[in-house]
Formats: C-alpha cells, structure tokens, sequence
C-alpha cells in the first residue's frame, strides 16, 4: 500500500472509530460524544488536506489497493481503496463539509437530548460515505451506498417522535431502496456475466468485446435506477423535500452536499461504463434536465425555506446528472463540487434563520422582522443565494456556464437552452426568498413601544459556532468558481483531468446567462422587493398553474393513488395467500400432517404386548413374502 | 413316509404354529412362556432333522440342539422369575392390563 492509500484509509476509518466510542463508551455524556466525533472528522479531514498538499497537481496515476473477500470460480469480490483526483476531491468536500457540520451543530442542537446519538450517527454517515467515495469496486459503492441510505434514515428521522419527521424517514427509505433494487440487481447481472465489478474494468466496457451493447444499456440503466433514488431524480424525488423533516445540518450535509451527489459520483467514477452506452446516456440526460426543469418550477411557489432549497438541490442534480449525460465530465464534476459549498451554506444560513427564529416559513420570519439584524447570517445567505443563481464571480456561475459550454459543444442545444430557462427560474426562486426576507416590517412601525423589548430579544445573530462555518463555506462560495478559469490557469481541469492546455473563456456564454440570471433576479425584485405582507409570484397568479405547482405536479397524490389503487390490493392477495395457502396449508398443514399421523401411528403403541408381537410376525411375513417375490 | 424330512417338517411347522397362535392370542404370561418354549422346540426338531436327512455326517445340528435346549433352560428362569416380579409388583400377570407402555 503506497503511503496516499495509507492516508486514505486512515482518513475513512476515523469516524468509525469514533462510531464505536461513541456507541459502546461514551453515550452518556454530550459533550464528550461531540468532541469524539468533531476530532474524528478533524482528523478526516487534516489527512485530506495532507494529501491534497501531496497531490496539488492532480492524481495522474490512479492508486487502487484491494484485499480479496470472496474468490470462486466464477467470480471474485474484492475491497479496498482508490485514491485519484475525482476521489481526492470528493473527499475534500465530504470532509469539509462534515466537519462544518458537526461544529455548527453545537449550536444547532444545543440542548438536544440525543445530542450523542446525532454524532454517532453523523459519524456513522462520515464513515459511509468516505467508504462509498473511495471504493475501487461497484460492491463496495453499493454497501457504502446503503450505509449513507441508513444513516440518511436514522438522521431524517431523528426526531422520531414528530410523526412527520417518522414519515419521511421511512418514505425516504422506501423510496431510495426501490432505486437500489435496480442497482442491485445490475450489479449481479454484471458480476455473474463477466465475475468482476471493479471500476476499473468496468471502465473497459465499451472496448470489451464480450459485452454486447445491450447488455451494457440494459445494467448501465438498472444502476441508473438506484442513482435516480438516491439522487432523488424525477420520478423518484419525491422523498427529498420531506428528507427536510431532519435536523436542518443534517439536511446541509446528506440531503444537499454529500449522500445525494453519490448518484453523480457514481456516474463520473464509472464514466466508461456509462458512456459505452448511447442509449443510457441519453436517457441519464433527458431525465436530468426534466427533473431539473420540474423541481426549479416547483420551488417557484414553496414558502418554506428548506423546502425552496431542496427543490433547489433537486434542480442543480439534475443539471449535473443531464450534463454527464450529455458528455460533459467535467461540467458535470465541477458543478458538483461548487454546489455542494454553496448549498451546504444555504442550508446552514437556513438554520441559522430557523434556530432564531423557531419557523421554517419565509413569510413567518419576515413578518416577525429581524433578519437584518443578524448580519453575517444574511451576508452569507446572500453569498450563497448569489453563487446559486450564477452571478458573477460567484461559484454557481463558473459551474453553470461549464454545463452549458458542455451541452453547445456536444451539439445539444436544446438542453442548453434548458439549463439558461432553469437558471432563471433558479434566480427568480432564490431571490424571491432574499426579498421576502428582506422586506419592511410593518409591524415594528405600528407597534412603536413594544420593538425594544423585542429588538432586545430578537436583535442578534447566531453563536459563532454557527457562523463560522457560514463564513467559511461563504469565502469557498465565493472563490472555488475561479479554479476553473484561465486566470488560474485552468487548475481544475489540470486537476481532475491532466490536462495541459487552458481551455479560453466563453464570453457568449457568460454575458447570456448573466443576463438571464439578472432578468430572474429583476423580476423577483419586481414582485417582491419592498413590499410587506404575502405576495404572489408570477407562478401563482394562473390558478392552474399553481395548483400545479402547489401540488408539485401530483406526483405524491399519483404514488398515493398507486399505493392505494395497487399495492395494497395486491398486498391484500398476497396476505391472503400467505395466511390462507402458505401459513394454513402449508406451514400448519405440514404440522399437522405430523400431528395427525403420529396420533394414528400412536394407535399402534397400545402398551398390548400381543400386538407387538402380532405386528412384528406380520411384518416379516410381508419381508419373506417380498423375499419369495424376488 | 414315516421317516421322510417332509413329515418331521411338517411337525416342526407345526409346533411353531402352534406356539406363536398360543403367544399372540392367550393373555396369561405363563401360558406365552410355555408357548414361547413350544416355538424353541419346533425350531430344535427342524434343526435335528435337517442335520439327519439334508447334510448327514458330522452331529452339528443335534450339538445346537442341545445348546438351545441348555440356554432355553437357562431364559425360561429368567422369563419365570420375571413374571413373578410382576405379579409381584402388579398383581397381575394379564398381558392385556399390562399396559404401561400405551402411547
């Protein structure tokens, strides 16, 4: 093992480390819970920025260390570690963005009775999902895969005794375990078929003469179906805005930043395999824009602020997974990478709002007034609303012209045309929430004498241990866009792809999308700046479009409608046959077959000694009569 | 026909039969024993007969003989004392009401 892997494996296997202390020692106790779990990641965390010093120009040769688990005849299953510049740099975000987590939630959930279960479980989450970035093997992806899915549920549903918050742990669950059935079963189909899942020959695919294309369409689509789940693309999205039920760190950390871009990491690191296939990427393409298009026009109309944020999330994945679709790797890597900074910032700023002020309705906060007081909390909202609209220089704007440079020179502009309507759609929802936020309060005019009293009470920011990382989440909000830019000299893509020239900038391109993004901006300025009390948007002044809307096109009443219509029906049958033809027949009739022939046997053990007798005389009789026969 | 194999095997046949239709249908253990004794001796004629008329020579089936008649001796001790304990125990030496052994 080179010394690299040596870091890395260290640097996966410290929040476990902390998961059991946690889990056997120190459960008791608060405080000495969350400082094990802060210094795990730490540690994470400074190993990742050793090897990032190690390797600042980039992995150009892939690192993989395996151990072997299970070798047949027919196939052999093996663990281990990849180290490389897409790992590298997914390690770096999920780090950095967990150990933010974990600090900001000191403040978050101060006073929590099951503070020491949050950080097990966050820690449970660290350690999945560094296992699940730097696993060499689709096997390894998957249990990793489903680690994160858990530790997703055990978060969402932390506090367990709302039932909402029940709920939605276990729609979520559902949900993504439907996606996963089909990587599953992919991912046996090419384990039987060719006894080997690592990535790298995976990656092989498409010069790999014994797969034939259908097969490689059938099992790219099949995996496909688990990034759907757990990237919550359409139709399977439904589960993530009712993910927001969580705590809202944990929301920052897995439900915008990390676990949901696993479906797009998993895309980029099996980019062979996927691209060997026409038909699937363009499949992984189109699903990705109209999931795109259908979260952004969905967030038009939420009033929650999580809510707009996740719908937001949902939108920027489908941007990322329809420009990896489209051919556009680095596009693809690159949004990944500024989006998980600037959402994990929204949603912290978010948090930050809802811890001060106990709602999670942008109308609510307004109306109770304040939010300019709490000035590196808005700061830092703006900052993050800024980069994810795509305003210059801000990080979204770097990565969204990446995609929609990607989709013209892969000749497909529609879908770039599609990603320009998106962003202003997103610039619009975004800013909508910034005016909203920021309008006048009535209420502090009317009521003179009573706003001391509550500027006193309300007139603060959060703990600094909330604002730091808002801080520094806003100063990579701000700056990580450059790294992929001429000035810089291209680092990103010498970086990720080792490439030597510096690709020139797109002036087209980014004048069109900034003036898109400042017409989104202009008309929620329009139609929302400065003015008090609840307004409507554009999207809800056409009565069936915001039923539409509202309704977030159905898709929850269609699932309902599903369940009700034909799941349970057929569950019904089911239960029927399970009670009445597997349980009465045959698990009680095969029992009572023994019951009953033991009682007419048993009739034979009458204790009559000429019986027995008579019964032994008979038998070899029969045994001398069948002798005779032969 | 007087001295022919057939005719003392009919006879042996017969004891047997006898001793097993006496074993299986009388209740008193006395009486099984006894029947029981009458099997062991229609067996003891086969074998005296088959060692006369089939493999003649050499006395092996009559030396069996009288070991069987030697250890018959010895089990219907046994038998005997066994039934006394359990007229002992049970008042009884109806095989019929014997029946501890029911399932």
């Amino acid at each position: 093992m080179s010394e690299n892997l040596k870091l890395v494996a260290l640097a996966v296997f410290s929040p476990f480390i902390s998961l059991l202390l946690i889990a056997i020692f120190t459960r008791g106790s608060k405080k000495l819970s969350a400082f094990i779990a802060i210094l795990a990641i730490l540690i994470s965390m400074v190993l990742t920025i050793l090897l990032y010093a190690r390797n600042f120009e980039g992995v150009r040769q892939q690192e993989v260390y395996y151990f072997q688990w299970l070798l047949t005849d027919y196939f052999s299953l093996r663990f281990g570690f990849i180290f490389d510049s897409l790992s590298l740099g997914m390690m770096f975000i999920v780090c950095l963005v967990s150990l933010l987590v974990h600090i900001y939630s000191i403040g978050y959930m101060h006073g929590d009775k099951g503070l020491a279960r949050f950080y097990a479980w966050l820690s449970l989450f660290s350690w999945a999902m560094l296992v699940f970035v730097v696993s060499p093997t689709l096997l390894q992806a998957f249990f990793g895969w489903e680690l994160v899915g858990a530790a997703s549920f055990l978060l969402i549903g932390f506090w367990f005794h709302k039932p909402e918050a029940a709920a939605a742990a276990k729609k979520a669950f559902v949900m993504t375990r439907f996606g996963d059935f089909g990587f599953f079963v992919g991912l046996l189909i090419l384990l039987v078929t060719f006894g080997n899942i690592d990535f790298m020959t995976l990656n092989q695919m498409g010069k790999n003469l014994a797969a034939s294309p259908s097969l490689i369409t059938a099992t790219s689509l099949l995996i496909f179906m688990g990034i759907m789940g757990k990237s919550a693309q359409f139709p399977l999205h439904a589960w993530l805005p009712d993910a927001m039920e969580g705590p809202t760190p944990v929301s920052a950390l897995i439900h915008a930043a990390t676990m949901v871009a696993a479906g797009i990491y998993l895309i980029a690191r099996a980019y062979g395999f996927f691209s060997a296939s026409p038909f699937t990427m363009e499949f992984i393409a189109t699903i990705g824009i109209l999931t795109s298009f259908i979260a952004a026009t969905i967030a038009l109309v939420q009033n929650d602020v999580k809510k707009v944020m996740a719908y937001s999330t949902i939108s920027q994945l489908g941007l990322m997974i329809s420009v990896l679709g489209g051919g556009g790797y680095k596009a693809g890597v690159f949004h990944l990478f500024t989006h998980a900074f600037f959402k994990a910032l929204l949603f912290l700023c978010a948090g930050s709002l809802i811890h001060h002020f106990n709602t999670n309705d942008m109308w609510e906060m307004a109306e109770k007034g304040g939010v300019r007081k709490m000035k590196i909390t808005l700061t830092t909202l703006i900052i993050g609303s800024l980069a994810l609209a795509g305003v210059f220089p801000f990080a979204g704007f770097f990565s969204k012209d990446a995609i929609i440079v990607a989709f013209e020179q892969n000749g497909k502009e529609l879908f770039a045309y599609a990603v320009m309507v998106v962003s202003f759609l997103t610039a619009y929802y975004t800013f909508r929430m910034i005016f909203v936020l920021l309008s006048p309060e009535p209420h502090h005019e009317v009521h003179g004498e009573h706003e001391e009293g509550h500027e006193a009470h309300h007139g603060h920011d959060s703990p600094a241990n909330m604002t730091i990382p808002l801080v520094i989440l806003a100063v990579f909000a701000v700056f990580v866009g450059f790294i992929d830019t001429p000035w810089l000299g291209g680092y990103f893509d010498k970086f990720l792809l080792g490439k030597e020239e510096v690709e020139h900038l797109h002036w087209g391109v980014m004048i069109k999308s900034t003036v898109v993004v400042l017409l989104g901006i202009g008309f929620a300025y329009y139609q929302f700046g400065g003015k008090t009390g609840r307004t409507e948007g554009f999207a809800e002044k056409v009565g069936w479009i915001k039923a539409l809307l509202v309704n977030k096109y159905y898709v929850d009443d269609f699932y309902f409608l599903v369940v009700r219509g034909l799941v349970l029906p057929f569950a019904t049958v089911l239960n029927w046959i399970d009670r009445k033809v597997i349980n009465d027949t045959g698990i009680n009739g095969s029992g009572n077959l023994v019951l009953y022939s033991g009682r007419f046997l048993s009739l034979l053990m009458n204790g009559l000694l000429q019986r027995y007798l008579g019964t032994s005389i008979a038998i070899l009789l029969f045994i001398v009569f069948l002798w005779q026969l032969i | 026909m007087a001295s022919s194999l057939f005719s003392y095997l009919l006879l042996s046949l017969f004891l047997v039969c006898l001793g097993l239709i006496g074993v299986l249908i009388r209740r008193n253990l006395v009486i099984m024993l006894i029947c029981i004794e009458l099997i062991l001796n229609g067996v003891t004629l086969n074998l005296l007969a088959i060692n006369k008329f089939v493999t003649g020579g050499a006395a092996v089936g009559q030396v069996v003989a009288i070991f069987i008649i030697a250890l018959a001796a010895a089990e219907t001790t046994i038998a005997l004392a066994l039934i006394f304990l359990t007229f002992r125990h049970y008042k009884e030496i109806d095989s019929e009401k014997l029946n501890e052994l029911k399932g």
